[in-house]
């Protein structure tokens, strides 16, 4: 099977039980799905397993699933979904801080001393990211991490285009707050 | 001098086209003070890109196609996937009333067994005592499974015959 086939080529594929096709399309998203997931619960742990229920969870809606060329936002919203859903049974109302201590970032790593000033930068940088409302943290990751365009990251919060713009211009305005208050001038 | 902060998120995510990027740019040219909230916009921009996890080698294939293709993961689609749930009601709701039909009916006319419409006779069916008879396996009664599947006789009328 070619690696170039379309992700709704996939997905029609999959829908008719085709291993291999499922199999590209795991190994295409798993990356991009598990980074968006940390981001969001705050645990590796937590987020492998979200991961793998939301590539379940598109096995089995396969059949239902339209293909528009709209792949990337259907998926991001099964697993937003699923990660509002866990963070809901945590009964925690917002986002968790992400440690970075306990969740292998690679900014972490103690460098030479110029690097230091950076590295607790991007540490002050992901707490900050940390203790955003829910939905302006999911919209800024989608845009900023996941690399989708407005109208994408609409579709998969179930919003409109101005609604994202709204949130991640207070995300960001929050973030440069967060940011000057804790010392850590832009 | 009207200012365009509000556009600067946009601007800095790539999110305007030619025409409007170029209109910002414009702007950002004569404006110290929105150049230097774009500055500001920009640096938190290329941080925030900086602070991805770092992500295991290991996929997550394996445990994923355990699920959707391994051994059993049909079965268990077929009660747990979409509409499982009303499928097990279904599936329970006949086992009831299967087994409720099958307390009720042997009651009447047959008592000890009963004939179905062909005359066949199935009162073996209500005899248990032919379980605790071994002598129809032969040898000592205690045979091995390879006679049960294989060769065993049945007694007469269990087998149908």
């Amino acid at each position: 099977m070619s690696q170039d086939m379309d992700d709704d080529a996939l997905m029609t594929r999959t829908a008719k039980g085709e291993e291999a096709a499922f199999l590209l399309l795991v190994q295409r998203w798993e990356r991009d799905v598990l980074s968006f997931l940390i981001h969001m619960l705050g645990s590796v742990e937590e987020a492998e397993d979200l991961a793998q229920e939301t590539f379940v969870q598109v096995f089995r809606k396969a059949t239902a699933y339209r293909t528009s060329g709209k792949f990337k936002s259907w998926l991001f919203r099964i697993a937003g979904n699923l990660a509002r859903s866990r963070l809901r049974r945590r009964k925690i109302l917002r986002w968790v801080p992400f440690n970075p201590v306990d969740h292998d970032i690679g900014s972490t790593q103690p460098g030479p001393d110029a690097d230091l000033e950076n590295s607790q930068r991007k540490d002050a940088v992901q707490a900050s990211l940390g203790r955003l409302p829910q939905r302006q943290k999911e919209a800024l990751v989608l845009n900023r991490f996941q690399g989708m365009r407005y109208q994408e990251v609409a579709e998969a919060m179930g919003t409109t285009v101005p609604g994202v713009e709204s949130l991640i211009q207070r995300a960001l305005a929050a973030l440069r707050a967060d940011l000057a208050e804790k010392g850590e001038l832009l | 001098m009207k200012h365009i902060t509000e556009l600067l998120p946009l601007f800095v995510s790539g999110e305007l086209d030619g025409p409007q990027r170029d209109a910002v740019e414009e702007h950002l040219n004569i404006c110290p003070t929105c150049r230097a909230e774009a500055d500001q916009a920009r640096r938190l921009w290329e941080d925030l890109g900086s602070v991805g996890p770092s992500l295991a080698k290991e996929s997550i294939w394996p445990a994923v196609q355990a699920r959707t293709f391994g051994p059993g993961s049909r079965e268990r689609e077929w009660f747990f996937g979409s509409g499982g749930l009303a499928r097990g009601a279904l599936a329970a709701t006949a086992l009831a009333a299967g087994l409720t039909l099958g307390f009720l009916m042997p009651a009447s006319e047959n008592a000890g067994g009963y004939a179905d419409d062909q005359g066949t006779d199935s009162s073996w069916l209500s005899d248990s005592s032919w379980l605790s008879d071994s002598s129809w396996l032969g040898g000592d009664g205690a045979p091995g499974i390879d006679d049960l599947l294989l060769g065993a006789e049945l007694p007469d009328g269990v087998n149908g015959s």
